[in-house]
């Protein structure tokens, strides 16, 4: 039984052999796995417990139950949006369920760079127990929806490298909510697999109980503090658990807000938080004269990596995919007001969305100010805004390679409107500049990395803590670097290895 | 980008000695005189829980020339529940982003006096004078004064387009499987949650 404000009343002081933080791609697997294991095993989860009876498929009223910030955080210059999920299940809940395995050349450069002692090899059954969980499997082709099938069509005729992807979705209707959480139950998030396993081998799971910090003692955590409160945020009582291992598990973010929130002066790895990878993302839409209907269908199953190449470059490149959103956001990412923007809304059914997302070299850091909220700084070098803008320009050839009549560039001020012929070009001259075009990330990652250096990382290879003896990192923040692929399927795998590298080690670990 | 942004780019002390240096926006409100003209008043049955009533009368506007913009085709703001929709996300809201939304609705009403050099509110202008006075927040050199227009636009399209009324232009067809409206039954309630 999952508990939540709904069904909690008062202060909850409860004891654990271990403490999980967050429920997303990284707590839900190590919280099975640990119970499975017979640990006993607290999960708390910041946010609420929503089931598909709760997706009432409008963003309204679904963006403040399942994003962080009603989906309105942001890097602190506000030019990068980072959307977060923040319910049962983390961002698995609302993600469009693209299935990659962590690319080997990435983790080459894992090895060489930050020591870590794993090779792919090893990796292999974390994914292949994560695939079989997720159910993971190819997308039919003919679940290629009309959007899809345009950004492929204008590949083929260019020239350019793509695939369709595997995802976790079962008997999928095609409804195309992902982004909402579905209300079929065909996705197959944390929500639906990993956590119900933990509930069912004794795990005790609790939404709406936000972690405030982690409370010391030598070098050991000794107790995890934080509330419960509602969906509102009003705090109807207090949460600590006494924890002989904690597991933090709240994302790229979070995590290294607690972790901060928690150090005790004088004693703090500086690696905490830095070297955020954002995974920024940019879009264009290309207007047709047919009908497309793009929100309707599996919004990203088809995906272009004629840009990226990690075997000789696993420092650089981007992957174009297929994006698109409902009236409301799609309504925030086009250019200008009034008038000029209400017609172009009234093409909304004749759109193609498509995005460039770059495997990112720059870095960023999460900070804590004095009044206890986060800061997300993050600076886009210019190389790699120039390498967005090449992605835009690719971006706009396969919108008219496959019959666009128009693409529209959403940059703030002054928006291009290209029509078939014109010179492209203009988009490298404009650039890729933050604060001048809408940037997006689903992706943030990397802020509590992992390395055998205690100077240069946060935890070890197997995500224990280089301070504190009983602690563990299972969430994204654990990529040592940019990770060129989207994100689910690693952080769940490395999870997993989190897992069970406790179960192996569990007498150690109390020792 | 939106409130959060705003939140983090302009500082309360910005947001403050603008108000002052216009029309001692401030002090008004600290005497507790109405800090929008008579009339401007929101009016409608649901009770507002985050926005006050001139608040919601300057939302109205915005959200006109914003997301409308005299397309007829487009239902008018004042006969959708696109302001109570905004109200009602907000109450999600964490509090310092509730109060940057109230005063940025505040201090855009105003904003005509510096950013047009004309007398008077933005609920107050002609519509073309309310375009090009945000047009001029569109297009500011000012980093902030910009991430306060997307921050406008962002309430306004989250308020209008999640309204069904409009969906019909767009050729959207909305959900599937019908639902209560978590935000209609607050509405049904008066504001009540």
């Amino acid at each position: 039984m999952i508990q939540s404000a709904k069904t909690l009343s008062g202060d909850l002081e409860l004891k654990a052999e271990v403490c999980v933080i967050g429920s997303g791609a990284g707590g839900a697997v190590v919280a099975k796995e640990l119970a499975e294991a017979g640990r006993d095993v607290v999960l708390l989860e910041q946010g609420g417990h929503y089931t598909k009876e709760d997706f009432t498929q409008r963003e309204e009223e679904m963006m403040p139950l399942l994003f962080e910030d009603m989906g309105q955080r942001a890097t602190d210059d506000g030019a990068i949006l980072i959307l977060q999920g923040r319910n049962i299940g983390g961002s698995t809940v609302h993600n469009l369920c693209y299935c990659f395995r962590t690319p080997r050349p990435i983790v080459e450069k894992w090895r060489r760079e930050e020591g870590i002692v794993w090779t792919y090899e090893e990796l292999i059954p974390s994914f292949e127990r994560v695939e079989k969980m997720l159910h993971v499997q190819p997308i039919p082709e003919s679940q290629v929806n009309t959007l899809n099938r345009k950004i492929r069509e204008g590949c083929e005729k260019l020239g350019f490298h793509g695939i369709v992807a595997h995802h976790n979705r079962v008997n999928c209707t095609s409804s195309g909510f992902c982004i909402l959480g579905c209300p079929f139950d065909a996705k197959q998030s944390m929500a639906l697999t990993y956590i119900p396993a933990a509930d069912h081998a004794g795990a005790r799971i609790f939404a709406n109980c936000p972690v405030e910090k982690l409370e010391t003692s030598g070098d050991r955590v000794a107790r995890v503090v934080g509330h419960i409160a509602d969906e509102l945020g009003s705090i109807r009582g207090e949460v600590r658990v006494d924890a002989q291992v904690v597991v933090l598990a709240a994302g790229a973010i979070n995590s290294p807000q607690i972790l901060l929130r928690s150090a005790a002066a004088g004693r703090r790895n500086t690696q905490v938080g830095k070297h955020l990878h954002l995974h920024p993302s940019v879009l264009l839409a290309g207007i047709y004269d047919e009908d497309i209907y793009g929100y309707l269908g599996i919004p990203q199953s088809y995906y272009v990596d004629e840009f990226i190449d990690l075997e000789r470059n696993p420092d650089s490149g981007y992957l174009i995919m297929p994006i698109f959103g409902f009236p409301v956001a799609t309504a925030a990412q086009l250019p200008g007001f009034g008038r000029t923007h209400a017609k172009l809304m009234r093409l909304y059914h004749r759109m193609v969305g498509i995005l460039v997302l770059l495997h990112d070299q720059s870095e960023g850091e999460v900070r804590v100010d004095s009044h206890g909220r986060v800061r997300i700084r993050y600076h886009l070098r210019p190389e790699e805004q120039a390498l967005m803008a090449e992605g835009m320009r690719h971006c706009a050839e396969i919108l008219f390679a496959s019959g666009a009549k128009e693409v529209v560039v959403p940059y703030y001020r002054e928006p291009l409107w290209l029509k078939p012929g014109d010179d492209l070009s203009v988009i490298d001259g404009r650039g890729c500049r933050p604060g001048e075009i809408p940037l997006a990330s689903t992706h943030p990652q990397g802020t509590c990395r992992m390395g055998e250096d205690p100077g240069r990382a946060v935890v070890n290879s197997w995500g224990k803590s280089h301070e504190l003896r009983n602690l563990f990192v299972a969430d994204m923040g654990l990529f040592p670097s940019s990770l060129g692929a989207p994100p689910q399927i690693t952080t769940a795998a490395l999870a997993d290895r989190v897992a069970h590298f406790i179960i192996e080690h569990w007498k150690t670990l109390l020792a | 980008m939106a409130l959060e942004s705003l939140q983090r780019s302009v500082t309360r002390r910005q947001l403050l000695k603008l108000s002052a240096l216009t029309v001692g926006w401030v002090s008004l409100a600290r005497l507790g005189l109405p800090a929008t003209p008579l009339g401007a008043q929101w009016r409608g049955a649901y009770r507002l829980q985050v926005l006050k009533p001139h608040d919601a009368a300057v939302l109205v506007a915005v959200m006109e020339r914003m997301v409308r913009g005299d397309d007829d085709a487009l239902p008018p703001v004042k006969k959708t529940h696109a302001v109570e929709t905004v109200d009602w996300a907000l109450t999600f809201a964490s509090p310092d982003l509730q109060t940057q939304a109230r005063w940025l609705l505040r201090i855009f009403n105003w904003s005509p006096l510096w950013v047009l050099w004309k007398p008077g509110c933005f609920v107050n202008l002609t519509v073309a004078q309310q375009d090009e006075c945000l047009q001029r927040w569109s297009d500011s050199s000012l980093g902030w004064v910009r991430a306060g227009f997307l921050a406008l636009k962002n309430l306004s399209v989250l308020g209008y387009y999640s309204q069904d009324e409009t969906w019909s232009v767009l050729h959207y067809r909305g959900p599937w499987i019908p639902r209560p409206r978590r935000v209609g039954w607050a509405i049904e309630q008066g504001g009540e949650q």
